[in-house]
């Protein structure tokens, strides 16, 4: 869109210039994350988080977790001993021996669909 | 949980589709036909990313069971523009600089082209009547309205 | 936190009867819930509050699609018509006015394509918009249960919150308008976070009337919303009115009587002292809003 009368070398500046992809916005062509296609082979995951502030984990039971049609994996503090973090490593990825805030993650499942994970979460026993 | 085999007619293509009871419409879309123009934004019917034409109503089909849709008509933001151009509301808000993240884009056009279907000369207060059920977090919103105005006058019989 | 929330399983069902839905409704009890426009449904059991085996849909069946205005009558609003349907029939606007604007007031476009008037007093929330305009009209419901159709009237019907005297194989089939009152005024005042869309913090109906048996020559209804485990209706506040000559001091005295009535609690959109406050001044507001179109 060029105003009249332009030369070949006009500025940018002033010109109405639609956005470089408003096009496919406007026709919902445009992909943003959860539209991106994966397939069938795609994995669903839901993470287990703690209700207590601080509380020490007794036991965590996944047996019937694991048990579930379409669940491919489960897993705990117990498959991830090292420490990670930023600028100094003192966390663990999933809580080992005790949840430090409501919302700790505490185990995590794998399932082929989000209905199938989040059933799996429930027969997760966390003592 | 049993599935139902719909059959339902998208942006003027037949379909049949298995769905399972709990499935929304915005579901069926997104999951089991792959059109991704309709957003989830609350899946609670308040922001209106998900809003489609259910027999040429605007609804916001996280609202809607797709099960209940058998023998419907829907229309997705993908079937607002015909083969040759786009509709008045998308060439506008494109111009007008209505569009930035883009996700409430879908919804609001649908609603937007819904109403100037009902009322092909909207005042703003109108305007903002029809779009308050199409939250946009970018935009402000004025260029929106203004895109609608503007779509209006063209779509607006000369003279 | 889920940030695909997903509806719980559920089988659905769509009866083409009425004897065929009540039926199945009586024989699971606290398992089968009917639904229309699924607006409050929907959400409730996305938020893990309504965990129903079996979804009943119960639109389409006799009587419930229809929208019909006899002018010796009244107003006979099917179960299943949209909120858009009542705002757009010319026949509610120039008969039934209160009740679209009621309709106007909620949500948005799309879902008032959904949302019914007959499912928002069958959800009885205390914040339902249209309640109000439906007690003050003193709308009836035609209730098909096990043992046929009944009435009911509303101003017994609203038990507590999200609960009413329905039972166990009834669907309600439609709501029933008498003609209303000749000169009648009436105004929705919603009071909400936002200018539109929002649930009320508080929500106040006001119909007046000409009516030679009270003493002003007026008789008002009122109905209040958001204040109370039920939608409230402040006798007080109308016995008032009815007894007194109408003045700005006797309307804020009835507001006042409004105020006093409800039982607000405090919640996201509100406190129980600014809901208090809030009743009595828009009470008086609408109040004077009615006088004004009666008398002017």
């Amino acid at each position: 869109m060029k105003s009249a009368g332009s030369q070949p070398t006009a500025s940018p500046i002033g010109e109405n210039a639609p956005r470089i992809d408003a096009r496919q916005k406007v026709t919902g062509a445009a992909v943003f994350a959860d539209d991106i296609q994966f397939g069938d082979s795609l994995l669903h995951a839901r993470i287990k988080r703690s209700p207590h502030p601080h509380a020490l984990i007794r036991k965590i039971d996944t047996a019937r977790a694991r048990a579930l049609p379409g669940v491919k994996a489960v897993v705990t503090g117990e498959d991830f001993p090292g420490h990670i973090g930023l600028y100094l490593q003192d966390r663990y990825i999933f809580c080992r021996d005790r949840v430090r805030y409501i919302g700790d993650p505490v185990a995590g499942v794998a399932a082929i669909s989000e209905e199938i994970a989040q059933k799996a979460l429930d027969l997760i026993d966390v003592d | 949980m049993a599935l139902h085999e719909i059959h339902i007619t998208i942006n003027n293509e037949p379909e049949q589709v298995a769905v399972p009871a709990n499935m929304t419409l915005m579901r069926m879309l997104r999951e089991k036909l792959a059109l991704t123009g309709t957003k989830n934004g609350c899946s609670a019917g308040e922001c209106g990313a998900c809003t489609v034409l259910l027999n040429g109503e605007p609804v916001n089909s996280c609202m809607v069971l797709a099960v209940e849709c058998d023998g419907a008509r829907i229309v997705t933001v993908e079937g607002l523009a015909s083969e040759e151009r786009l509709a008045p509301v998308q060439e506008t808000i494109l111009s007008e600089g209505g569009v930035q993240c883009g996700f409430c884009t879908p919804g609001i056009l649908i609603s937007a082209h819904a109403l100037l279907q009902r009322n092909p000369n909207p005042g703003e207060d109108e305007i903002r009547e029809a779009l308050v059920g199409n939250l946009c977090r970018c935009t402000g919103y004025v260029r929106i309205i203004e895109s609608v105005k503007k779509a209006a006058r063209m779509q607006l019989p000369a003279g | 936190m889920n940030t695909h929330p997903t509806l719980p399983e559920f089988d659905y069902l769509r009866p083409r009867t009425l004897a065929e839905a009540s039926e199945f409704l009586s024989r699971h009890p606290g398992e089968a819930r009917p639904f229309m426009g699924g607006t409050d449904v929907l959400v409730r059991m996305r938020d893990g509050f309504l965990t129903p085996r079996f979804l009943v849909d119960v639109k389409g069946l006799d009587g419930t699609n229809e929208l019909r205005f006899d002018p010796r009558a009244g107003l006979t609003l099917g179960a299943a018509v949209c909120m858009n349907r009542v705002i757009a029939s010319a026949e509610v606007r120039t008969h039934y006015p209160l009740l679209a604007e009621a309709c106007r007031s909620v949500a948005s476009y799309p879902l008032r394509t959904r949302a019914t008037v007959v499912g928002n007093l069958c959800n009885a929330s205390p914040a339902g918009d249209t309640i109000g305009a439906c007690l003050v009209l003193e709308g009836v419901l035609h209730v098909h249960g096990v043992h046929g159709p009944r009435q009911e009237r509303l101003g017994s019907f609203f038990l507590g919150p999200g609960k009413t005297t329905l039972e166990a194989g009834d669907v309600v089939t439609a709501i029933h308008f008498p003609l209303p009152p000749k000169g009648c005024a009436g105004v929705y005042l919603k009071l909400g976070r936002n200018q539109l869309s929002d649930l009320s913090i508080v929500g106040v109906t006001a119909l007046g009337y000409p009516d030679s048996t009270c003493l002003s020559g007026y008789r008002f209804r009122l109905a209040m919303a958001s204040v109370a485990p039920v939608p409230l209706v402040p006798v007080e506040a109308e016995r008032h009115l009815a007894s007194h000559p109408i003045t700005p001091e006797s309307l804020r005295e009835a507001a006042q009587l409004a105020a006093d009535a409800c039982s607000p609690i405090d919640d996201v959109r509100g406190s129980a002292r600014y809901r208090r406050l809030m009743v009595r001044n828009l009470s008086a507001m609408a109040l004077a809003q009615v006088w004004n179109r009666l008398t002017g």
